[in-house]
């Protein structure tokens, strides 16, 4: 390293750095590929040129001098393209992405383990050829379709914002346990009027109370706030993903962003990756036609596949929408019968919206061919379930011929939930409200055992039961007249929980579980309450099976 | 002593690392992106001892930067040292010319800085005494 001077300290700080530089690299050169027909625009070259200097500079000072020799190579491609001694051509743009790419690859690998070493010999004899015999019959257009590990920078998670996300975590449970002392505060608030004649105190101590919700409430607004970035981070990501899948399937996609300014917090940003992932895979996949096919419906030969965002109510609504060739329902309607997922009467009876939902299925596929990338009808139920462990919900909307638009609605957070608190056996549980649909009270008689386990009918529906304290393993309040049931639902599931008493709603701040302590079937995380017991978090797919 | 330093670069990354180095002088770091920054911050810190240029940067380069601080009459009063990546060697001398007193050239190494640092602005040591004069001429 550097004489006595050791910045091994700041390694992750240069790994971010570096993803920086890069970041900035790739866009740059998406925005030359695009624009390359009008010839190479020296803005961008100049700019990519710093972003090179900057980290060659810095890998430099980092000891890393395979790195900066490696730098300081793109960086003298870049300078020949600017003086007009390169052309604009495929070559190009397929060398300097390769060098992007074992660029992520090789700091991403020092990130981990510092102590291996770099080589770059591959790609820095790539960029000689280049020099050497830059003609534009050198190399195919997407010269390597890129394996899908390639493509994991896509998924990866960021780790900091200006701050380790860390510390935020730490300040967001300082945070619920703050909420949840003024949950106790407003308690004893009740028992005081009960049993104390000062109004003056009183009505002091309401004030005081009732000032501490609202700082509290501000508080939390502020810190959730800080834990907000916008979705762009990661739409951003998607534009080498697109640019290379629809070159490798001789396809034209324009990549268009609507609302990418529309901020999410930080946990749901990390989740949305590889949904999206699967989605857009699947519409440049199967969803757009190629040039040929498009032109001979009287479409532009450039698909255009949008991603949108926006904030909706309580929620955010993310958008994968392209403007193909639409699913066609029949297909799905022979597909679904000759599978045996349906029987021919249903399968006829079937709305077309019921239909698509069947995508959503295993395995079940609406093309028949199988491409390296998305495989058969990949991923849609891997991308349900992931939408559905996030307690949010997707649609999909499709035209013939016009398109088809997949639409996520997610909670705006992942660390802070409205919680029902029900009490079973002793032991308080936390029920997401998010998938409550209503608490009834019913008449013990009114819930039958139908050999295949309990059901009730309510309003003409039948809704199977499940005895919370006997789904897990605890001894239950012997048999009552009445019956709380919180009526839930997951998915297209629904059923009742069974529990003793309902105890309000209630804020709380989720906290996961060790590992170690392996599955906990019908628990998602745990909480604190107000009281310092901890309460777990019901799992309401895992119960309802879906 | 060195009071303060002003280190001007457009990598935040520098920044961090020129925090390590510098370390050992005790003294406030003020940090600049680029020329124009550094002009700002000079005006309000008067006292700045030493100033650590990059050349390569936006909006106001290292030339650019020191032309105006020789017109301001800060190349005069604050010594400032080039430390750049290896690029156009002719904007390193173009900044010697414009008053910079000294250059090294990116990735360095420390201790190189240090004891230009040491010429530079830290009190050289006293001066021989006679004796020892006369027995080094001996």
């Amino acid at each position: 390293m550097n004489g006595e001077c050791d910045f091994s300290a700041l390694a992750r700080d240069f790994v971010e750095d570096a993803g920086g530089h890069l970041d900035a690299v790739e866009e740059c050169l998406l925005e030359l590929e695009r624009r390359a027909s009008g010839g190479c625009d020296p803005e961008l070259v100049t700019t990519i040129q710093g972003h090179l200097h900057t980290l060659k500079g810095n890998s430099g000072m980092m000891g890393l001098s395979p790195v900066q020799q490696y730098v300081h190579r793109l960086e003298e491609v870049m300078k020949e393209l600017g003086a007009g001694l390169l052309p604009l051509g495929p070559a190009f743009f397929s060398a300097l992405y390769g060098g992007v790419n074992a660029l992520r690859f090789a700091l991403s690998r020092f990130a981990e383990s510092p102590d291996t070493g770099f080589d770059f010999t591959g790609e820095e004899t790539a960029l000689e050829l280049l020099r050497s015999a830059p003609g534009p019959a050198a190399a195919p257009l997407a010269s390597q379709p890129a394996p899908a590990a390639e493509f994991g920078y896509i998924t990866r998670k960021s780790s900091t914002l200006k701050v380790d996300f860390e510390k935020l975590d730490e300040l967001l449970n300082l945070m619920g346990e703050l909420v949840v002392q003024r949950t106790a505060l407003a308690a004893m608030e009740k028992r005081l009027r009960e049993q104390v004649s000062d109004r003056e105190l009183l009505s002091a101590f309401s004030e005081t109370s009732q000032l501490i919700v609202k700082s509290t409430d501000d508080l939390r607004q502020s810190i959730m706030k800080v834990r907000m970035l916008p979705v762009k981070s990661v739409f951003q990501r998607f534009q080498r993903l697109v640019r290379d899948l629809s070159l490798a399937h001789g396809k034209r996609v324009r990549l268009m962003f609507e609302g990418e300014d529309t901020e999410l917090d930080k946990t749901v940003l990390d989740e949305i990756g590889e949904p999206l992932l699967h989605l857009i895979r699947n519409a440049v996949d199967h969803g757009l036609e190629t040039p040929a096919e498009r032109r001979g419906c009287g479409k532009d030969e450039c698909g255009t596949l949008t991603l949108r965002a926006r904030h909706e109510s309580n929620h955010i609504v993310i958008q994968v929408c392209d403007d193909g060739r639409g699913m066609d329902h029949e297909e799905i309607r022979g597909k679904a019968v000759a599978r045996g997922v349906l029987e021919p009467e249903a399968a006829r009876a079937m709305g077309e919206a019921e239909l698509r939902q069947l995508v959503f299925l295993p395995g079940f596929s609406t093309r028949s061919e199988v491409t390296e990338t998305s495989g058969r009808g990949i991923g849609l139920d891997v991308v349900k379930k992931i939408v559905t462990s996030l307690n949010g919900i997707i649609e999909i909307d499709s035209r013939g011929g016009r398109g088809t638009t997949f639409t996520m609605m997610l909670p705006l957070t992942l660390a802070i939930i409205t919680a029902l608190m029900v009490e079973v056996a002793g032991e308080t549980y936390a029920v997401p409200l998010s998938g409550v649909l209503e608490s009834v009270q019913v008449q013990a008689g009114d819930c039958h055992d139908t050999g295949n386990g309990e059901v009730i009918v309510l309003r003409d529906r039948v809704l199977p039961l499940y005895r919370l304290d006997r789904f897990f393993g605890r001894e239950g309040e012997a048999q009552r007249e009445q019956e709380y049931v919180v009526v839930v639902a997951s998915g297209d599931k629904r059923g009742g929980l069974v529990v003793d008493r309902l105890v309000g709603q209630q804020e709380i701040v989720i906290k996961g579980l060790d590992d170690y302590l392996g599955e906990l079937p019908g628990i998602s995380g745990g909480t604190v309450l107000g009281d310092g017991r901890v309460s777990l978090i019901v799992d309401i797919p895992s119960i309802l099976g879906t | 002593m060195l009071k303060k330093v002003l280190v001007v670069d457009d990598s935040e990354m520098i920044h961090k690392m020129y925090r390590l180095v510098l370390n050992r002088y005790e003294c406030e770091i003020l940090d600049a992106m680029n020329g124009q920054e550094a002009l700002n911050l000079l005006d309000l810190h008067r006292d700045t001892g030493l100033i650590l240029l990059d050349i390569n940067m936006p909006v106001m380069n290292g030339v650019q930067f020191l032309e105006k601080a020789g017109a301001l009459g800060i190349t005069a009063r604050v010594p400032v040292i080039i430390i750049s990546t290896e690029g156009k060697e002719s904007d390193t001398i173009r900044g010697l010319q414009l008053g910079a007193k000294g250059y090294v050239k990116k990735p360095f190494n420390p201790t190189l800085l240090h004891d230009l640092i040491g010429k530079l602005v830290l009190p050289s040591p006293a001066p021989p005494r006679f004796e020892e004069r006369c027995c080094a001429t001996l």
